[in-house]
């Protein structure tokens, strides 16, 4: 490869960080299953639900499921694409055009829905919004942070990867292909 | 097939093609489309604006949360992504409309005419609760919104499932029972039994499989969400309140209306609570239930342990809202006082202590 | 507006050829489509708060917790075990095991009412089985995803809920009514499997299918163990939903707990075991819902459109012919689940179809089953085929492969089960007429 040392070395600092963060949604997960087991068996002995799982699982447990964990599963290639053109295009020039407009305009989408979700954050927090279970409001702001950083640790990622297409010779959609390295 | 004119480059709804002539506004319901809410005030209330401007006022309504998720209305009114929402269901969002759960309050007895009324009064309502602001200044014009009377659902009640009986006051207790807002949920505690909150499509599974002994919910609810085929006994003559629903339209959009479209639009809701659709659908409702081998207890028919119960239960269940509502900084008990006297102007009953609250 | 859309689905094909990720190509042409419908305002409400909206769902909850249950099952070796010891039984007989996969599968469906969370999960599980027995890569993956599916057919079943409520049909007669339906579709999909098998066997001759059979050794305290255990786990889950305990939902946490349990028992459990079974889960749930909030987004640009809306207006012209209606309608409802996640199609289209189903005198609980089983063929249809990026998102097999033969079970499973259901309704309606 023709990645250099630096960044080779400042892609392994950013794998940590998505690992912080696919293990803090996989503990959540973790967590939600007590969770609502607990709840589940409270519920079975005296008829109530004191730990309110729908409303914390549906509002705090599912979204620190998924934003924290999103450039981890970018970066693992889980992201389905039907392989057309650029597996099968003869000409290697036309493979890597095609594979460097395609990862920009993830970089746009990416950074979109980032943006917004910082807006959305913004109009979380000075509103105050929340939600309500057992006459107590639950604010919200402090889960919409990960919508935002989650989408921008995925334009992170993306970067990584345009990188390695503008200077790679065969196009590419994960940054340190599976037989090369495990694990973190 | 398109009633404006399609530019292809795309602009805007309004002020499209033919200005000032025709008017066509994004509707959202966030109940289905086959809601009693809907058969009894949207569709109705776009029929007679769209008739009685001449087609002038067209709507493209979308139900069921298509567009809008529920609880997401007044960012969707105050970005443009719809015009008005018709109905809103604000005790969704207690963060936003936090003295909008004042119907669900139980009563000792009501239904859908006289709920109509007393909302939509209370709506137009001038009496400051606090700081000079009327009851829509404290839920709606905060919001920017100007705010127009839904008919709230018809009277809630208790139902239960598995051949349950309701007798006594210990048949009231110890039930499982999926609850839809805060009051109701310290109505139910204060019973003596157990609040459960889940969604509908939760609670279906839920009751069919006795996970949950029963539900909070009006009659009219019942065949929609497929319960008349789980619930076996209801408790008739119970008023746990009402489900309130309301119309909300940003004010700056408002202010843009022709006056005539503005008083077409505000006469035709008001009017709407003089509706009697919505009690036929309960009275239905009641025909129907019976048919599905639902048990009609009447409430009166309870032993009087049971009925003492639900009186004081109700009570307490007043005393405890208020007192939420006061610590948070709000006028709980202006805004319980003024739906109180709302309700008896017109014709509903509250039990005895709510009488004498000061 | 028809220039604009067909300009929008030549760009979808477009992007689709051109390798873009799904979730990607969904977010391009929607968002684009509501910038030309509407104006580039007319974006900021949905790109701001759907991401969240979309994920903070409760029924969804499902999918990590079915998936998590699957890990620690597969992650502790007692399907291993089990599978071992059909393969034993069968003596070697590899159709017996994909038989008895689309059976289990069936049986996941009478306790998981989400398909995605099924298919998930039956991949974790059986498509390493499946390959070890000599079954190709899309075929194993295809077959676990339509089995998968058979969770959104065999009651309980989210989709059939949400259609109950938006079209006022009694949910659970919709429920009863699809439980033939849903048995005839499992026989298609083993018929079906059984095809692919045999013509596989005939076109690779050197590499024979029924590899000689040398018996797996599985001990004879292993045996047992697997059974208690898969037995406990399979007693609690069903029980569990059966006698009242908890709901559908909340069995995926109560499921992957028993599970977590098993694997502690066999002392399964260590810091690796966690994580692995993590990251895997996290994934796919991340995918899933990545995908979804894309859908949602493009979804909103149908709705704007309302080009669902015209087409139907334009379908009452046909009154006089009410099964070409039909027709029509169910391929409509196929295109729009291919490329629409399911939920949202039902919720745009319910409130149109409903009048002109009535309209021409069909049984609402019948259209509903109908409706349903096409959403369900939506998940192994490309491009958004959520079943397929299930499987394919936890066996690493590539989603094309698995697409080459869901794509023909899809078509097959619509063509025979809708076909019958139209010329003997009974199918249907027989069950709830009983009640
Ligand atoms: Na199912
Ligand atoms: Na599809």
């Amino acid at each position: 490869m023709i990645l250099s040392q630096r960044y080779l070395s400042a892609y392994k600092v950013f794998q940590k960080i998505k690992w912080l963060g696919m293990l803090l949604s996989g503990i959540t997960i973790f967590f939600m299953m007590f969770y609502t087991s607990a709840d589940v068996l409270i519920r079975n002995i005296n008829g109530t639900s004191p730990l309110h799982a729908y409303e914390i699982s549906q509002y705090y447990f599912m979204p620190l499921a998924v934003f924290p964990a999103l450039a981890y599963t970018f970066g693992e290639g889980m992201m389905p694409r039907i392989e057309f053109v650029i597996t099968k295009a003869k000409s290697l020039v036309i493979q890597r055009i095609a594979a460097i407009s395609l990862i920009v305009i993830e970089i746009v989408l990416m950074l979109l829905l980032a943006v917004f979700g910082w807006q959305y954050l913004m109009h979380a927090f000075g509103s105050g919004m929340a939600f309500t279970a057992g006459g107590t409001n639950y604010p919200l702001s402090l889960v919409i942070l990960f919508v935002p950083l989650g989408f921008f640790l995925v334009v992170i990622e993306m970067i990584f990867l345009l990188v390695k297409n503008i200077k790679g010779k065969q196009p590419s959609f994960v940054v340190i292909e599976k037989h090369e390295v495990t694990d973190v | 097939v398109s009633e404006e004119e399609p530019s292809t480059s795309g602009s805007g709804t309004e002020g499209g093609g033919n200005e000032q002539e025709s008017i066509n506004l994004r509707l959202n319901a966030g109940l289905s489309g086959e809601d009693a809410n809907t058969a009894a005030f949207t569709t109705p209330w776009m029929e007679t604006v769209e008739e009685e401007t001449s087609g002038q006022v067209t709507f493209d309504a979308f139900f069921n949360q298509e567009l809008v998720p529920l609880g997401e209305e007044i960012r969707a009114l105050q970005d443009g992504t719809i015009d008005l929402a018709a109905p809103v269901l604000p005790t969704y969002n207690p963060d936003q409309f936090p003295l909008s759960d004042v119907p669900m309050l139980p009563l000792k007895s009501s239904d859908s005419i006289i709920a109509a009324k007393a909302y939509a009064d209370l709506i137009r309502s001038d009496v400051e609760l606090a700081d000079g602001k009327t009851f829509a200044d404290f839920e709606f014009g905060e919001h920017g919104m100007k705010a127009l009377p839904v008919q709230p659902v018809s009277q809630y009640t208790i139902g239960a499932v598995g051949g349950h009986e309701f007798s006594d006051a210990a048949s009231l207790q110890n039930l499982s029972l999926r609850t839809g807002g805060r009051a109701h949920e310290i109505f139910v505690q204060e019973l003596g039994s157990g609040s459960v909150s889940m969604p509908w499509s939760e609670e279906f599974e839920a009751l069919s499989r006795g996970a949950l002994d029963g539900n909070v919910r009006s009659v009219v609810d019942y065949k929609p969400y497929g319960f008349d085929e789980l619930i076996t006994t209801s408790i008739t003559g119970l008023a746990i309140g009402h489900f309130p629903l309301v119309w909300l339209m940003p004010e700056d959009k408002w202010n843009e209306l022709p006056e005539d479209v503005q008083t077409i639009m505000e006469d035709e809701a008001y009017a709407l609570a003089e509706s009697t659709v919505k009690q036929e659908l309960f009275d239905q409702a009641l025909i129907d239930a019976e048919e599905a081998g639902i048990e009609l207890v009447a409430v009166a028919d309870l032993e009087q342990g049971a009925q003492d119960l639900l009186e004081e239960a109700s009570t307490n269940t007043w005393q405890a809202w208020i007192d939420a509502k006061e610590s948070e900084g709000l006028p709980g008990l202006e805004t319980a006082k003024l739906w109180r006297d709302l309700v008896i102007e017109h014709g509903g009953e509250v039990h005895d202590p709510i009488l004498e609250l000061e | 507006m028809e220039t604009l859309f067909i300009i929008m689905f030549i760009l979808l094909l477009f992007l689709l050829f051109a390798g873009m990720y799904i979730h990607s190509i969904l977010l391009t042409v929607g968002i684009l489509g509501l910038i030309l419908l509407e104006g580039p305002g007319y974006i900021t409400g949905f790109l701001q708060s759907d991401p969240f909206i979309r994920t903070a769902s409760y029924s969804l909850t499902t999918v990590p917790l079915f998936v998590l249950m699957a890990q620690f099952i597969v992650r502790s070796g007692i399907v291993e075990d089990l599978y071992n010891i059909v393969y034993n039984l069968s003596r070697g007989k590899s159709s017996i095991l994909g038989v008895l996969t689309i059976l289990a599968g069936g049986l996941m469906g009478a306790v998981s009412g989400s398909s995605n969370a099924s298919a998930g999960a039956m991949g974790q599980v059986a498509v390493p089985q499946l390959l070890k027995r000599g079954y190709g890569e899309g075929m194993a993956g295809a077959t676990v995803a339509a089995a998968g599916s058979l969770s959104a057919v065999i009651p309980p079943s989210i989709i059939l809920i949400l259609w109950g409520v938006a079209t006022e049909t009694p949910i659970g007669q919709l429920f009863i009514a699809s439980i033939i339906p849903g048995l005839i579709i499992m026989v298609i999909i083993i018929a079906v499997m059984l095809v692919f098998l045999s013509n596989k066997s005939k076109s690779d001759k050197t590499e024979s299918l029924e590899a000689p059979f040398e018996k797996e050794h599985v001990s004879l305290s292993r045996t047992i163990v697997a059974a208690i255990l898969t037995g406990l786990i399979v007693f609690t889950v069903f029980y569990g939903i059966f006698a009242g305990l908890f709901t559908p939902t909340e069995a995926g946490a109560v499921g992957a707990l028993v599970s977590f349990l098993a694997a502690l028992i066999l002392r399964k459990v260590s810091v690796n075991f966690l994580s692995r079974s993590f990251a895997d889960t996290v994934k796919l749930t991340a995918m899933i819902l990545m995908i979804m909030i894309s859908a949602q987004i493009f979804g909103r640009f149908v709705s704007i459109s309302l080009l669902p809306r015209k087409v139907i207006e334009l379908l009452s012209t046909l009154i006089e012919y009410p099964v070409l209606i039909l027709i029509i309608l169910c391929i409509l409802y196929f295109v729009l689940f291919m490329l629409i996640e399911g939920a949202a199609v039902i919720i745009m289209t319910a409130p149109i179809v409903l009048p002109l189903i009535l309209e021409i005198g069909t049984d609402k609980i019948w259209f509903g089953v109908v409706v349903g089983i096409l959403c369900t063929l939506g998940l192994l249809t490309p491009p958004v085929g959520l079943s397929v990026y299930s499987v394919a998102g936890v066996t690493g097999i590539s989603s094309e492969k698995i697409f080459r033969y869901a794509l023909p079970y899809a078509v097959v499973i619509g063509v025979v089960i809708i076909g019958l259901l139209i010329m003997f309704p009974g199918i249907a309606t027989f069950l709830p007429s009983q009640m």
